[in-house]
């Protein structure tokens, strides 16, 4: 509905969450720069800018006189935060609407942000609670109402439930977060649902577990086996030795931690120097049990403490229906167990315990009908973004925007001109791929940023103007949009595919196999593996040859030109390279279109190297002579094939290119391969144009061939799956059925790929059924002569006959299985007429 | 625009490919280990299209490091605030192509201290 509230906030002591209802739905909004759902509920003020979230959290530990989080149990006291860079004191509530103003930049699809329900631990009390609503009305938010966060876990769990799912009995809210622990006793009553009763700890979560596997066994097992001076000390403290190791092993336990939940061991690896200089490249394997007795004293307090809540409220674990689990450490078995163990209830783990109590407050605000607009919050004598009047409507500011398009640099510098009211409004940049956030900072006429680039890419950036309570002001900005290092002065696009020539065993003939697509930018590089069709001695003339060729990788390799032509033949060879060695491609066009190959052979160690320039196009005469062989061969076939359907139009027009194809060749004949003239270019030229008639016929009739070979094996596999076939099995076929429209015009090879997919998929269907296995079976009887190994196809056989009768399947499954393997797989039909050598 | 899904399968292969790259730069003897790690890099830059993806990794090492740089998560050591650079990477920047864009699907993990500390 639109009148109702419908914004729903969680605003965390560690991180706070945005979320909305709409049509029975709730969307969780992301961060516009790191497309996380959750902000870290951390304030940095830095020189010029105010950070929050995850880049102030990272200062935190580091800079406490300008870094301020947890500020939420501060809430309704008269502590005050004394920030040096922003040379004043803030108060929670002050700190707190940050959080709630960056949250809003999270929204960008145009809902009203006049009115939020933000939620408030069970423990608030009334001046704790005014001040989370003045908090509230200072980011801006006209209308706020606040909800506990036990009631709107609840409401997460409760929505979509029958009515009367939660009418009778208590349950127990059980939410233990990355810092923090808070434990409530819910129940409906009257048709309300009550907090009966909470309890909490606001220094017990998470990060004390991962401390805790540091503190207690990797530190430790580090002393004991190297040289380490107070080495728990050395690491813990910001100028010891051992200080960026303490940092990187706090994300190796948490790693290890999160690993546990789904394992019974986890890795942690460490590479460090000991005090010595001796390297220590250790790997500590954490079980979950021990993992579970480090932290075992800390769950037990929060145990100890849900248990004096149920005792105080005089009841027993029968009367309570439930624990529901609220935040990240829940995701760890040993808390789950140790709670439904321990105070013998069931645990309820169908909510999201990260979001749930942003989802329940959203699912609140669903139901809260907005106010009319209530006069605008004041603002703060001294407010950490502000001094001035309550926000009023703007008129649109116009920016003129300065910075270079296209740059080598790693940066660009980028200077705007804003003209327009300009007074309290602040300004933030962001690269649209989430790796830079210039942070909150004041608008001025004029203003400056660095801008990081990624390297070789297009980057944008989006330059965004709030008023002091991060309502967007319109701009007539648009997106800042700076390219590094390809697109340069100098650089080109490439006018045509490039691309490499390989052979095609389905069609015992060769394919184009892009590298490079159509206006890509140089320079341009690229490896590619491919494998050894056939065997090559060392000294034989046998080869493979490297053919890259320019134009569309749609058509035949024989339409397009060749660029670079490299043939590795076996008397450059230090030894045999076997059928299916590797080999290892490396292609690089340069800004001056020079195309370098490099060709390493892994198995002999040994590299080719060529570079081929626009200026000396290279095509070998011997080539050419290869290529007009081709040409006739084809055009032998196709003559006949059109005289045997009586087609005498065609078959003329196809002698007529014979005899030309003829001429050329017979000029051909006459040339060295270091003939000098344009001759072998021209004759190239006219040959590419006769290949693409004739062997676009050919491709075409193919494609016939295999489109009849897809159509049958459709309407098979589509009797067969929805006969008898699983949801995976039905919905592969309708996916593929659905990607008709791309492949089905597309090469004979894609076409038949697909067929081979279906009758695969209809094989797996068939093989379930057990009619299927007995009529196999019988067929594979007749196929005694076929086997590699007769002797031991007649024992199975005669075991086959054994469980057909004994209507034995899972048997008679494994036997039809083993006999299928016997089969010799048919020998491909090696007759290319056109082979590279590599596949 | 929606922001596009890697399974984290890939994401989990590439994390392991940095560290072998890592490891093989403590290796003394001669090797021939990064054409193997170039070919890991080339199939998930190149292979992956078919799926929609092409998924490349950066590692910040060495770089300068500001509460600007959102590609980032860092741990700060030493005492010194300005003037940080980056000098341990645990994860680096795994970034999606997609669409004619560039996405940072993963943050690099990253250790930052003052210049010179």
């Amino acid at each position: 509905m639109e009148n109702t509230i419908n914004i729903g906030i969680d605003l965390g002591t560690t991180n706070s969450v945005i979320a909305k209802f709409k049509a029975s739905q709730v969307e969780i909004f992301r961060s516009p720069v790191t497309w996380g759902q959750t902000l870290p509920s951390v304030v940095g003020f830095r020189k010029d800018r105010v950070l929050v979230g995850a880049k102030a959290q990272e200062l935190l530990q580091r800079d406490p006189r300008n870094v301020f989080g947890a500020f939420k149990r501060k809430m309704g006291t008269t502590e005050t935060y004394e920030s040096a860079n922003a040379g004043r004191v803030l108060t929670p509530i002050q700190l707190s609407a940050e959080v709630l103003k960056e949250l809003k930049t999270f929204v960008q699809d145009g809902s009203p942000l006049e009115a939020a329900v933000i939620t408030i631990p069970a423990s608030f009390d009334t001046v704790q609670s005014n001040a989370t609503k003045e908090a509230g009305h200072l980011a801006g938010f006209q209308q706020v109402v606040l909800l506990q966060e036990p009631i709107a876990a609840s409401l997460a769990y409760a929505n979509g439930l029958p009515e009367l799912e939660l009418q009778n009995g208590h349950w127990l809210v059980y939410d233990l977060g990355g810092g923090t622990f808070d434990a409530a006793l819910v129940r409906i009553l009257d048709e309300e649902m009550r907090v009966v009763d909470h309890i909490g700890d606001n220094f017990l979560g998470g990060k004390d577990f991962d401390s805790l596997i540091l503190e207690l066994m990797v530190i430790p097992q580090l002393e004991e086996k190297y040289k380490f001076h107070k080495l728990e000390e050395q690491m813990k403290s910001a100028t010891g030795k051992h200080n960026a190791t303490w940092h990187v092993l706090m994300h190796k336990a948490e790693a290890a931690k999160i690993e546990l939940s789904t394992h019974p061991t986890a890795d942690i690896e460490i590479l460090m120097q000991d005090d010595d200089g001796q390297e220590v490249d250790e790997v500590f394997t954490l079980r979950r049990t021990d993992f579970e007795n480090m932290i075992k004293p800390h769950v037990g307090r929060t145990l100890e403490m849900a248990h004096q809540m149920v005792q105080r409220n005089k009841l027993t674990p029968k009367e309570i229906r439930f624990a529901l689990m609220v935040g990240g450490s829940t995701y760890i078995p040993y808390v789950r167990e140790s709670v439904g163990m321990s105070l013998g209830v069931p645990v309820n783990i169908d909510i999201d315990p990260t979001t749930a109590v942003a989802i329940g407050a959203a699912y609140y605000a669903g139901t809260k009908l907005r106010k009319a607009a209530a006069p605008a919050a004041t603002q703060p004598e001294a407010g950490p973004r502000a001094q001035g009047s309550a926000p009023t409507e703007k008129p649109g500011l116009r920016m003129k925007l300065a910075y270079e398009k296209a740059t080598k640099d790693s940066e660009v510098f980028f200077a705007a001109t804003v003209e327009g009211e300009i007074e309290n409004l602040f300004y933030k940049i962001t690269r649209d791929d989430g790796g830079f956030d210039s942070g909150i900072k004041p608008l001025q006429a004029r203003i400056t940023e660095d801008l990081p680039l990624v390297p070789n890419t297009f980057n944008q950036f989006s330059i965004r103007v709030f008023d002091w309570q991060n309502n967007e002001v319109p701009t007539d900005a648009g997106p800042i949009a700076i390219t590094q290092g390809k697109f340069s002065i100098v650089g080109q696009p490439l006018p045509e595919d490039i691309c490499m020539e390989i052979d095609d065993l389905d069609e015992a003939e060769t394919k184009l196999h892009l590298l490079f697509q159509k206006n890509s930018i140089l320079p341009i590089k690229k490896t590619e593996n491919r494998v050894v069709r056939s065997t090559i001695r060392k000294g034989s003339p046998e080869r493979f040859v490297i053919n890259v060729l320019e134009g569309s990788a749609d058509a035949l390799p024989q339409s397009n030109k060749t660029i670079g032509f490299m043939a590795i033949e076996g008397d450059k060879l230090n030894q045999d390279l076997v059928q299916g060695a590797d080999v290892e491609l490396t292609f690089e066009i340069s800004e001056s279109r020079d195309l370098r190959i490099l060709a390493y052979i892994p198995m002999l160690d040994q590299e080719f190297e060529q570079i081929f320039t626009p200026t000396q196009r290279h095509l070998p005469i011997a080539l050419l002579r290869e290529e007009l062989d081709e040409l006739a061969r084809e055009l032998d076939f196709q003559i006949a094939a059109a005289t045997s359907r009586e087609d005498y139009e065609a078959a003329a027009s196809l002698n007529k290119l014979k005899l030309e194809a003829r001429q050329m060749a017979q000029q051909l004949e006459s040339m060295t391969d270091d003939d000098v003239t344009d001759r072998r270019y021209q004759i190239e030229d006219v040959k590419r144009r006769m290949s693409l008639q004739v062997f676009r016929i050919a491709r075409q009739k193919k494609l016939d061939a295999a489109l009849g070979e897809y159509t049958r094996a459709k309407m098979v596999a589509r009797a067969n799956i929805e006969k008898s076939g699983n949801a995976f099995e039905k919905q592969r076929l309708d996916q593929i059925v659905s990607q008709e429209g791309q492949f089905l015009n597309s090469s004979p090879a894609k076409v038949r790929q697909r067929a081979r997919e279906l009758s695969q998929l209809n094989f797996q269907v068939l093989w379930r059924d057990d009619e299927y296995q007995i009529n196999l079976f019988e067929h594979l009887k007749q196929s005694l002569g076929r086997y590699d190994d007769p002797d031991r196809a007649q024992r199975l056989i005669e075991s086959g006959r054994q469980a057909s009768e004994h209507q034995n399947f899972p048997a008679l499954r494994g036997i039809n299985n083993q006999l299928i393997a016997m089969i010799p797989r048919e020998q491909q039909d090696q007759s290319f007429r056109r082979a590279t050598g590599l596949m | 625009m929606e922001h596009p899904r890697v399974p984290g399968k890939y994401i989990f292969l590439i994390n392991q490919i940095f560290e072998i790259e890592q490891k093989t730069q403590r290796l003394d003897a001669p090797n021939s280990i990064h054409r193997n790690l170039d070919r890991l890099k080339a199939f998930f830059e190149q292979e992956l299209q078919d799926e929609g993806l092409s998924l490349s990794y950066h590692s910040p090492l060495g770089e300068r490091y500001d509460e600007t740089r959102t590609d980032c998560q860092a741990s700060i050591a030493g005492a010194g605030l300005d003037g940080l650079v980056i000098t341990q990477v645990v994860k680096p920047i795994i970034r999606l192509r997609a669409q004619g864009q560039t996405f940072i699907v993963q943050k690099a993990v990253v250790v930052a201290r003052q210049a010179g500390t």
